[in-house]
This record gives C-alpha cells, structure tokens and sequence, in this order.
C-alpha cells in the first residue's frame, strides 16, 4: 500500500487532467443521477460566479486544453463536488461544505523546509532553472515563483503547480488539501528539529503503525534529554512544537479574487 | 555473525561485563554499554525515558558527532527492557552502522507523509534491512541465553520470569522452565 502511494508523484503514472475530468463527467456522482454534459456543466460553473465556456470544458475533456489555471481546476472540482486534489493524484471527497482551494503559504513551507537540511533553502531562480530544465512543465520565471511566495499572485496553471510540487517532491496535492499538508508539514518540521539536534540517524524496532505527532515528538524530546541534560533545550525543542502545532491551528485563508478564465493557453 | 563467532562474542562478554550477585537488572543494562563502550571505542549515551505505548520500545540513534544513543522505555518491566537493550547492541555488534544501511524503511516509518524523493533529497539516510533485524534478534537471543547461564552458575536467579504475559513467554521460549531452570545453549 505505501508503494501505490506515491504514483501521483510519478508523471506518467498519474492520470490526466482530461482522464480525470472525462470519468467524473460519464459517472454519476453524489446527487447526480445523469452524467454532467458540457453545457451543464458550464452553467454550473458560471451560476456559482465561475467564467468558462462549454467549448472550454470540451477541449479540456478531450485533452486539446492540457493547462487549466487554478481557479478553473477549484471551479470545475466544486461543480462536480470533488476535492480539486483529486484531478493532481490526491484526495476525493472534500468535508462537508468546504470549499478546498490553493493553499497559500504551501509554497512558502515548502521553500523554508524542503530542501537538503546540509545546505539552505533553494532560491526561486534556483527552483525556476531546475522546473525548466525538465521540460515537461514549461517555464516559470522566478518573478512570478516570487509572486506566488508573497500572495501576489495566487492563480498558477496547472503545469506550474506539478512542476512546483515536483521540485520539492511533494504530492501536488499538498498545494489544495489541508490534512495533507498538516502532516507533511508536521513531519517536515520534526525532521529539521532531528537534524538541529545533531541526530543522523534513528534506528527503532518497526512499530505497527507509523507513529502520531505525539509520538514523534515523544521520541525527539527523549533524544534532546539525552543529548543535552541540563534542559534548556528540551524546553527549547519543546517550545518548537508546541509553536508549530499553534500556528498551524491558527492559520486561515483570505478569500480569493474571482478570476476570469483565460481560454488561450 | 555466525556459531563459533557468536559464542566467543558472547562469553568474552559476559566475562568483561564482571558482574557479582548483587547485579540488578538495571546495573546489567547500564554495564553492558559500558562494556560496549570500551569494546567499539564509542561513547554511548544510555537513557530509560518515557516512549509510551507506542509500539516502540527502543531506538538506537548516532549524532553527527558519533555520539550513540540507545533509549529504552520506561514503559516495560526491567526484563524486557534487558531484552530491549539487547536487541539495540546486538545491532551495534553486527556492524550495522548507519553507513551500511541500505532500505528507507525506518525512516519513511517515521515520516510517513513525506515522499521517497522528499526524504532522499532532506539527506541520504538509510535504514535496516529485514535481514539485519533477524541478525540482531538471533545475535540478542544468543547474548541472553548467555546471561542466563551465568546467572545459573551463579547460584542466584536474578532473572525470575512471573506472570502471564509476552516477556515470560519468551523466557519460556528461550528454554526456562520452573523445573529445570535456565537451559544453556
């Protein structure tokens, strides 16, 4: 089970935006009792404050249009009552009444904490050459990786978004579904307290499941005992987390702009 | 580590360990890694500390600075946390330094969410194999068999099994029975 995990991690293993978007059209889904035609969907859409035409959505099914902005992908996914996760390889359901979007901050997060814990966090030129590079996502400018960091911008394309994700190796879902990112972050961050602790490696007996936060943190106190007895920092790395866990329950969205969608690609 | 290997490993041991009959279980424990110490010219930092009901019992941990670590819970009998420690420096004795670790397992057991990739590109760890963890369990088996028979001829059984649960069933797997005593290897 935790091999099949990743595929949404390996492109060609991942289905298509238009794979994904022909199947939740031809198969009923929630309430619907018939598929969703293009038309309907459009007036779905539109009624819901959306701009899309129905010559759009047939491109994108037929896979003419491979390159949706974000804001179509959270139009389309709330129109269909799915998770826009779901259309990068990640979750399907969405909670009652939410209203997943693209997370900002999750770009940030990545930057200060994905990156080889011997060197610092990567620069935007740095991650700009690399996306390029691959060819397989287009091109993104450090400009506009800046503008997506500070919020400026906050409308990437779906190529910039698993080019983004593929960088930092992270799931593309990361950038839309909170509980996700709550755990990678959560592990992220006790990953560099390890690192800060001097810790290179740590050997258990495998448990039966993987471990919770709290045991996570368990063990990272119990080495920062060990490692520095007088308890300054235990305190410290105590703090850390408990700082971590705080700011990661307080964190909230501003609502987006409504953009118009751009069907020239 | 194999029969004749393990045999001589296991009795040079015990005869560095120099325990008499007041030993507790504890200053066994505490013994043993100095004993380990001196023997793979290591420090190792030796702490009991709360890893609640987890699932885990012990780890092993090594810093930058070479500095071991093993950590057993507080959350087991001294016995098991005997067994436990066991397993960490039989570990320790197969050579099984984090340089030759090859499989992630370990480490994506601990973090969980993040990708393969992800961790490869935080930095390149490793981690046991099944085959290792089999070695240390035989190479443990073997180091407590070891204990036993010297607690035996020692006249004093400071190792006295009671109770129903998974760690006296192990003794009794491991050759104790209340007739017989401990059985040597």
């Amino acid at each position: 089970m935790v091999a099949r995990r990743w595929t949404a991690l390996v492109d060609n293993e991942r289905r298509s935006f238009a794979a994904v978007l022909n199947d939740l059209c031809t198969q009923p889904a929630g309430g619907r009792r018939h598929r969703t035609n293009n038309v309907e969907l459009a007036e779905i859409i539109r009624s819901r404050g959306g701009e899309i035409t129905h010559t759009y959505i047939s491109q994108l099914r037929k896979g003419d249009k491979d390159n949706p902005t974000c804001r179509t992908i959270e139009d389309i996914a709330d129109a269909l009552d799915v998770h826009p996760a779901f259309f990068v390889g990640g979750r399907r359901d969405r909670g009652e009444g939410e209203r997943p979007r693209w997370r900002r901050g999750a770009l940030k997060t990545l930057f200060e904490l994905a990156h080889p814990t011997g060197r610092g966090p990567f620069s935007p030129e740095e991650v700009a050459n690399a996306i390029g590079t691959t060819g397989l996502y287009g091109r993104i400018s450090p400009t506009y990786i800046r503008e997506l960091l500070s919020g400026a911008s906050d409308n990437p394309r779906l190529k910039h978004i698993l080019g983004l994700a593929s960088h930092f190796q992270a799931q593309p879902a990361y950038f839309f579904d909170d509980d996700l990112a709550a755990r990678v972050d959560e592990q992220l961050h006790a990953y560099h307290v390890m690192d800060t602790l001097g810790v290179n490696t740590v050997i258990t007996r495998a448990a039966e499941m993987p471990p919770t936060p709290a045991v996570r943190n368990k063990i990272l106190l119990a080495l920062a005992r060990a490692l520095h007895p007088r308890g300054a920092t235990e305190d410290a790395i105590r703090e850390a987390l408990h700082e971590h866990a705080a700011a990661h329950d307080n964190h909230s969205d501003a609502p987006h702009a409504v953009a118009a969608d751009d069907p020239a690609e | 580590m194999h029969g004749k290997q393990l045999r001589a490993l296991r009795d040079e041991l015990i005869n560095d360990l120099r325990l008499d009959k007041s030993a507790t279980t504890e200053s066994v424990c505490v013994r043993l890694c100095e004993v380990m110490a001196e023997r793979l010219d290591q420090e190792i930092r030796l702490r009991f500390d709360d890893l609640g009901d987890t699932g885990m019992s012990g780890l092993w941990a090594v810093t930058d600075d070479g500095i071991n670590i093993i950590i057993v819970t507080t959350a087991r009998s001294w016995l098991h946390r005997l067994l436990i420690l066991l397993h960490e420096i039989a570990h320790m004795l197969c050579g099984h330094t984090p340089m030759e670790l090859k499989a992630p397992e370990e480490r994506q057991m601990l973090f969980p969410d993040i990708s393969p990739g992800m961790l490869k590109m935080l930095a390149g760890r490793t981690s046991l194999t099944r085959r290792e963890e089999r070695e240390a369990d035989r190479v443990a088996g073997a180091l407590t068999r070891g204990l036993l028979a010297w607690a035996r001829q020692q006249d004093i059984d400071p190792f006295m099994p009671a109770g129903d649960d998974a760690m006296t069933r192990l003794w009794f797997q491991m050759g104790y029975s209340p007739k017989r005593g401990h059985r040597d290897s």
